[in-house]
């Protein structure tokens, strides 16, 4: 599964229409956009509403460790304005995001190759009006842009707790130098879908990945079934269920299959727990074997 | 994408962070000098990056970050009872690089380490201020490679170079360097120490190739401790862990006679054997890293110091390891 993440609906209206998504209309919090592999959910515009918002989300959801998040908005150059002329409209991927309000900062795990620029990001928790960061504890890695923002390091933080590092991928496209008065909401889309095709075939190439179409496959195989149908049998304790399946996972990797351990079994479910704990036993015994 | 092709990963060392304060130590501008295309990042601590959240072993593995740190005490760690301390009283080790550039499915760094990215300690200066400082009470006995492979890193670190150089200076310390590499060429030029030991860790082609991903071939380690016995240095070699795979007495009878045929067995300094053994809490990391390892499959048991085979094939094997390296020191 992909899910992403922007804080206003113009920014994230391109990809919408582009990803031809649907609005889930049971979700009242939030508004929450799918299609068949993905989720995109409008934050707000904050850190705590971003933080709240991605952690709904991917609880909502039942997010896998092993399922995508992407990041997604716009933000302001912190540079001067010859700079910003040279990098407006980029679209940039952070390497380094620094949590101005809480003085920490976070690294995403920068495993994948894209097609992005590396970018360092500030998130603060007002709009940047232009001029120096008072508390940035570091200097600009020339020829690194330093971009500011408010939701990135907040939006990297919930969703690590949930996903791995490196699954989690924030974006962002330059759209002012402090000057944001001056942005509209169409000034916002039309920014985004100038990088519409980029986007798009960024979010096709993670949503190909086995873990996303894995997302999708709800069947269970054959061994998982006959397992189930063994802890049912034997009436086992969750201590002893989970002692079976790491056994069984192991004997399954050197045998390949299971052939031959249901004609160990009883026949019928075991009607007390001294009979379950010796067929367990047994059974245990098989599964030891090298 | 698939997680198997490499063409979608970042190349390794892609990225370097950096402590903020060795940016300007001597060894981080050398280290610097080899990687002009790779991103710098300044970090406060190295733990920042190292230790996050949810790192995946096995995806990082696949683009391996470095990170340059200065080492805090303890310079020296104790040696553990799992390894061989070849009759030395003060045996003990250094951690001067966390992890390690080859991929080998039983290695234990696999559940020691939250990630796989390869953290170098550049301040080599102040271990060797520690290690003075007890050689002053005395004589030690230090395996400088155990937590990495120092000798693969040779080209980017000179770390070796630098252990020899302060051995020269300390004849009541000996140190032991241990490597899966062929890189002896990068230590050529310098003299044998009488109190430094190269040892190579060797196993059977077959399983050099399927189980020790991007390992040099046993024929090019093989020229490398022949190389080096004949510039006089002394030269342990390690057959361990000895695994117990199918077929594993034909297929370690080949190789004994492969390394019997290719070195002269009489002028090695000695020998070094052992069976896979992991830490208590290392089995199921490495586990969850390969989950379709025949090898990490195999039903262990587990005893006061750590997983292995039962005791029945353990000995097994070890007489037979015994047999073929005679002088051998059993764990």
């Amino acid at each position: 599964m992909l899910f992403i993440t922007v804080s206003m609906l113009s920014e994230a209206r391109p990809i919408i229409d582009f990803k031809e998504m649907k609005r889930i209309p049971q979700e009242t919090r939030y508004q929450i956009f799918q299609n068949e592999n993905t989720y995109l959910i409008v934050t707000g515009v904050g850190g705590t509403k971003a933080m709240m918002a991605v952690t709904y989300l991917l609880t909502r959801f039942q997010a896998k460790k092993t399922d995508f998040l992407l990041s997604f908005g716009t933000c302001a150059l912190i540079r001067s304005a010859e700079e910003f002329k040279a990098v407006r409209g980029g679209i940039f991927q952070a390497g380094r995001i620094y949590n101005l309000p809480f003085q920490r900062a976070c690294y995403p795990d920068l495993l994948y190759r894209t097609p992005f620029c590396e970018a360092d990001l500030v998130t603060l928790p007002s709009i940047y009006r232009g001029g120096a960061v008072p508390g940035l504890p570091f200097a600009i890695r020339d020829p690194i842009p330093l971009l500011a923002e408010m939701e990135a390091a907040f939006v990297y933080e919930a969703a690590n707790a949930f996903l791995f590092a490196h699954h989690i991928f924030v974006l962002r496209i330059v759209s002012d130098d402090g000057d944001c008065d001056a942005l509209t909401k169409q000034t916002v889309r039309g920014l985004v879908a100038e990088h519409g095709g980029e986007i798009a075939s960024f979010i096709e190439w993670i949503e190909e990945t086995d873990a996303v179409k894995q997302g999708k496959s709800e069947d269970k195989n054959i061994e998982q079934a006959l397992l189930d149908e063994i802890i049912y049998s034997l009436r086992l304790t969750s201590c002893q269920q989970n002692e079976l399946i790491r056994l069984a996972g192991n004997y399954l990797v050197r045998k390949k299959t299971f052939d031959g351990i249901m004609s160990a079994m009883p026949k019928a479910r075991v009607k007390t727990k001294r009979e379950g704990k010796e067929q367990y036993e047994r059974l245990r015994q098989i599964f030891l074997e090298p | 994408m698939s997680d198997c092709d490499r063409s979608f990963w970042n190349p390794d060392f892609s990225h370097v962070y950096i402590e903020e304060d060795i940016l300007d130590h001597p060894r981080t501008a050398k280290i610097l000098s080899h990687l002009t295309h790779s991103s710098v990042i300044p970090v406060p601590h190295y733990k920042d990056v190292f230790c996050r959240k949810n790192q995946h072993f096995a995806a990082q593995k696949q683009s391996m970050k470095l990170i340059l740190a200065r080492k805090r005490e303890p310079f020296l760690y104790k040696g553990s009872p799992m390894c061989d301390d070849f009759g030395h009283e003060n045996f003990f080790y250094t951690s001067d690089i966390m992890n390690c550039m080859y991929q080998c499915e039983y290695c234990y760094l696999q559940g020691m380490y939250p990630s796989a990215n390869i953290v170098v300690f550049v301040n080599l200066e102040d271990t060797f201020l520690a290690l003075e400082a007890r050689l002053k009470e005395k004589p030690m006995y230090v395996c400088i490679s155990y937590d990495t492979d120092l000798l693969a890193f040779e080209n980017l670190t000179g770390f070796v170079a630098d252990w020899i150089g302060f051995a020269s200076r300390h004849l009541d310390l000996t140190i032991e360097s241990r490597t899966k590499s062929a890189n002896f060429s990068a230590i050529s030029a310098i003299s044998p120490q009488p109190n430094v030991i190269l040892a190579w860790s060797i196993s059977p082609a077959s399983i050099a190739d399927s189980l020790e991903k991007h390992t040099p071939p046993l024929r090019s380690r093989l020229r490398s401790m022949r190389e080096a016995i004949e510039k006089g240095w002394k030269v342990r070699l390690c057959v361990d862990p000895m695994l117990c795979v199918e077929d594993w007495e034909r297929i370690y009878d080949r190789f004994f006679e492969e390394v019997q045929s290719a070195l002269p067995l009489d002028q090695l300094f000695d020998f070094s054997i052992g069976v896979f053994r992991v830490p208590k809490e290392s089995l199921k990391a490495m586990r969850g890293i390969h989950p379709g390892s025949m090898l990490l499959s195999y039903p262990f048991t587990l005893s006061e110091s750590g997983w292995s085979y039962p005791e029945e094939q353990k000995s097994v094997m070890m007489d037979y390891l015994k047999d073929r390296f005679g002088s051998a020191t059993a764990h």
